[in-house]
């Protein structure tokens, strides 16, 4: 019999009363479920609260939980629901992080790199800039599904639970969000085009793709 | 299939074996070999795209919610 994911072992200690296991989940979970949050919605202070509900709702749904699936897929649909959630009733554009503004409810949002030159601190901050743009023009499933194939990493099958959709509904929000991602930071290639193909992708490198128990291809 | 193991391969996706595959067809295809430089531009630009660290109050304001709601779990019962 498969064990239990450590996670799920905290969840059911959590369901039997043992407030030192939610601890522990929060200290796990906290930090990428508050970013995911920010990607999507692009301001510190809704993450943090949107992720102080996730939590909230967890703990509440604890004395039901069973450990029916992946404890992250459950977390992560928690925190996606209440995202695009957010995203639909359309608070975003009294909330949107201006751009120009350093913190957000007196949080420091990015604290500039010493090892960069200003020059290089400026350039930085106007790629930072293009990017945040381009993650926040896509529609808000497309950005939900490349948040959490990039930054969790999760496999599509586990992003289709997410998401509550099918695995080939997932290839195509992904695919249509990276294409768009494409074509608005295109221009942000190092060193152009001339380079070409990045030597890590040639034939021959030697570093080839993770192995295994990766994508189904 | 070609977007699928474009995206595969820059997101180090792909078991050896059809990396490897993948690989040798980009060699003779100027197609893939440019979406995949393209795919791996959005892919360096996304790591950019770093989140700040979570506030020290979190924690604190989360166990005030939480004690806020099972107090009013409480007298609704």
């Amino acid at each position: 019999m498969p064990s239990l994911e450590c996670d799920a072992e905290l969840m059911l200690r959590v369901r039997d009363g043992d407030k030192v296991s939610f601890g522990l989940l929060l200290e796990k979970h906290r930090t990428p479920v508050v970013h995911f949050l920010w990607r999507m919605v692009q301001n510190q202070a809704v993450a943090e609260e949107l992720a102080q509900e996730v939590f909230l709702r967890v703990y509440r749904s604890r004395m039901n939980y069973e450990p029916t699936e992946k404890f992250t897929t459950w977390l992560f649909r928690i925190a996606t629901h209440l995202g695009l959630n957010w995203i639909r009733d359309g608070r975003n554009e009294k909330l949107h992080d201006s751009l120009d503004r350093e913190t957000t409810g007196g949080v420091s949002r990015q604290v500039p790199d010493r090892a960069r030159t200003a020059e290089q601190e400026l350039v930085y901050q106007a790629r930072l800039r293009e990017v945040r743009q381009a993650v926040g023009s896509l529609p808000a499933k497309q950005r939900a599904a490349v948040m959490l194939h990039k930054y969790e990493e999760l496999e599509y099958a586990q992003i289709a639970m997410v998401l509550c959709c099918s695995e080939s509904a997932v290839k195509s929000l992904l695919f249509r969000a990276y294409e768009s991602l494409r074509a608005r930071l295109a221009h942000l290639a190092q060193g152009g085009r001339k380079n070409g193909l990045p030597a890590q992708f040639r034939y021959g490198s030697g570093t080839n793709g993770r192995l295994g128990g990766a994508q189904t291809v | 299939m070609g977007a699928e193991l474009t995206v595969a391969l820059v997101a180090r996706r792909l078991c050896e074996g059809a990396a490897e595959e993948f690989q040798q067809h980009v060699a003779i295809c100027p197609k893939c070999e440019d979406a995949i430089a393209a795919q791996d531009t959005v892919w360096t630009a996304l790591d950019d795209f770093r989140a700040a660290p979570v506030s020290a109050a979190f924690d604190e304001k989360l166990f005030r919610r939480i004690a806020a709601d099972e107090r009013h779990a409480r007298r609704a019962s």
